[in-house]
């Protein structure tokens, strides 16, 4: 009981947090002078892609776990890790692209950053995608912790690889005190809802995996009894 | 569309996907029911 | 240290004889290669030449498809008659079957690398002539991180019923980065005529060292019969 009230309260604290950032980027932030009020989805995609990092973070250390201590747990993490990891790219990848359509007036234009973005995506898309189509659980665990290791890797040469495309970002933006504010309050609901929505799919991977096992187990106990040996027989 | 429809359209649009994501977490693990420890 | 290089050697002329009686792997690329090559030529091609810059992308579609269906090939190898099994047991280091398997896909992409790149490069016109040797060094950097990332994620693959496809998935995307860097060198030094950099091959030898180190690391956790 106490348990689930404290998960109830996480969930309203965070959904308050949420909604009143809401209202203080329309009510209280200034809008940007040069770029207008389209400025405004920095404040969202800046803590988004900085939890998105965290996230394929996670998943590199539960990857070790895994293949250090083998145990499926680490694997759960790891996948839920990588669930969250995929949603927040695609909101960064979701946000950029409509800030750079009102921008540029295209929906995508290869700038690094963009490009990045999609690299990312694709790396830990996959990291999903390749799950379900290995059957046994160990070999699956760890042909992903694998992945997720290299994966992981991989981030810094992407990062080095875009960074040779031609450039029209701009190089930074200086903010005012009350925009830095902004950012800093929309840090709170995001990275709340990041663990919270890993922990979420951490409790819902284990919950699979006992259906899973119990299922086999049943499967055992409800086999029909083996015919008798032949030394049985004899005794 | 003017550059505040672009950002009240990001906004809706993950708020949508956050959100969502997190209410189809909650009715899966609902779904399943509680759990109990399993050993590995 | 000399064990270790006849052992690795040993390996890899086992594998090279192996192709060399059926040569079903570096022929079956190479028609994969110029097949890829004439389907990119009619849309792409079409009468006019290519610069530099176009022909890495279309010759990297190629060493992906070509390299992936390597590494599945020579690992496929060990799996008849539990060969790999075998291969265990013997009294030799995992990083020594790793070296060997690494180096016959190495061999392998330059067999096919050799003879799609001259027929592209018919094809299309490309015009290599101004800076051969950046191209060489940038293509060959490339691939070895390629193959570095393949052989590793090729015996974590072979052990599992569902091959198809498989191994491509993982092995593309982690490939991206060299993928991606080539390609961008290659627009500098043939669009922009900047000359390449010891930086730029820095970058390409760190990946290529870091891969092939993780995948050493890796490679005897994955290999399981």
């Amino acid at each position: 009981m106490n348990r689930k009230c404290l998960v109830y309260g996480f969930w309203s604290v965070t959904l308050a947090l949420f909604v009143a950032s809401v209202a203080m980027l329309f009510l209280y932030t200034p809008i940007e002078k040069t770029m207008g009020p389209v400025q405004k989805i920095f404040y969202l995609h800046l803590p988004i892609a900085i939890n998105t990092f965290l996230a394929c973070f996670v998943v590199f250390i539960a990857s070790i776990g895994y293949l250090w201590q083998r145990k499926m747990w680490w694997d759960d993490l790891a996948f839920a890790a990588g669930k969250v990891a995929v949603l927040y790219c695609s909101v960064v990848l979701l946000t950029g692209m409509i800030w750079g359509k009102s921008a540029w007036g295209s929906w995508w234009t290869w700038s690094p950053r963009l490009t990045f973005s999609l690299v990312l995506w694709l790396l830990f898309v996959v990291y999903l995608m390749i799950r379900p189509s290995i059957d046994s659980p160990q070999r699956r665990a760890m042909i992903s912790a694998v992945y997720g290791i290299v994966a992981f890797i991989d981030v810094p040469f992407v990062y080095l690889s875009v960074k040779l495309l031609p450039d029209i970002h701009p190089a930074s933006i200086a903010l005012a005190p009350a925009m830095k504010l902004t950012v800093l309050v929309w840090f709170l609901p995001i990275t709340l809802l990041a663990l919270g929505l890993l922990r979420a799919g951490y409790l819902l991977n284990r919950q699979i995996r006992t259906e899973s096992q119990r299922n086999q187990n049943m499967v055992f106990e409800s086999a029909p009894p083996a015919s008798p040996t032949p030394m049985e027989e004899l005794a | 569309m003017n550059g505040e429809q672009y950002m009240i359209l990001a906004y809706v649009s993950s708020s949508a996907l956050l959100w969502g994501f997190a209410a189809m977490l909650w009715w899966e693990i609902r779904k399943h029911g509680p759990t109990d420890p399993v050993e590995d | 240290m000399n064990r270790t290089l006849r052992q690795i050697g040993l390996l890899i002329q086992k594998d090279l004889r192996i192709e060399a009686r059926g040569r079903q792997t570096i022929g079956l690329v190479i028609v994969l290669g110029i097949l890829i090559i004439v389907v990119l030529g009619m849309g792409l091609g079409a009468g006019r030449p290519v610069s530099g810059f176009g022909a890495t992308s279309i010759l990297w579609v190629t060493y992906l498809f070509g390299g992936v269906l390597c590494f599945e090939k020579t690992m496929a190898v060990e799996r008849f008659d539990d060969a790999l099994a075998g291969l265990l047991i013997a009294p030799i280091d995992r990083g020594v079957i790793y070296a060997s398997k690494l180096i016959t896909n190495l061999l392998l992409i330059i067999g096919l690398a050799l003879v799609v790149t001259p027929v592209a490069m018919t094809l299309f016109r490309f015009d290599l002539s101004e800076h051969p040797l950046a191209f060489f060094i940038v293509m060959s950097l490339g691939v070895t991180g390629f193959t570095a990332v393949g052989t590793l994620f090729s015996a974590a693959v072979s052990s599992t019923r569902l091959q198809g496809g498989l191994l491509a998935m993982l092995v593309f995307p982690l490939s991206l980065p060299v993928v991606i860097m080539s390609t961008q060198l290659m627009r500098k030094v043939f669009e922009e005529g900047v000359p390449l950099t010891s930086t730029d091959v820095a970058t390409l030898c760190a990946f290529d060292m870091i891969f092939l180190i993780v995948s050493w690391l890796v490679f005897e956790l994955v290999l399981e019969p």
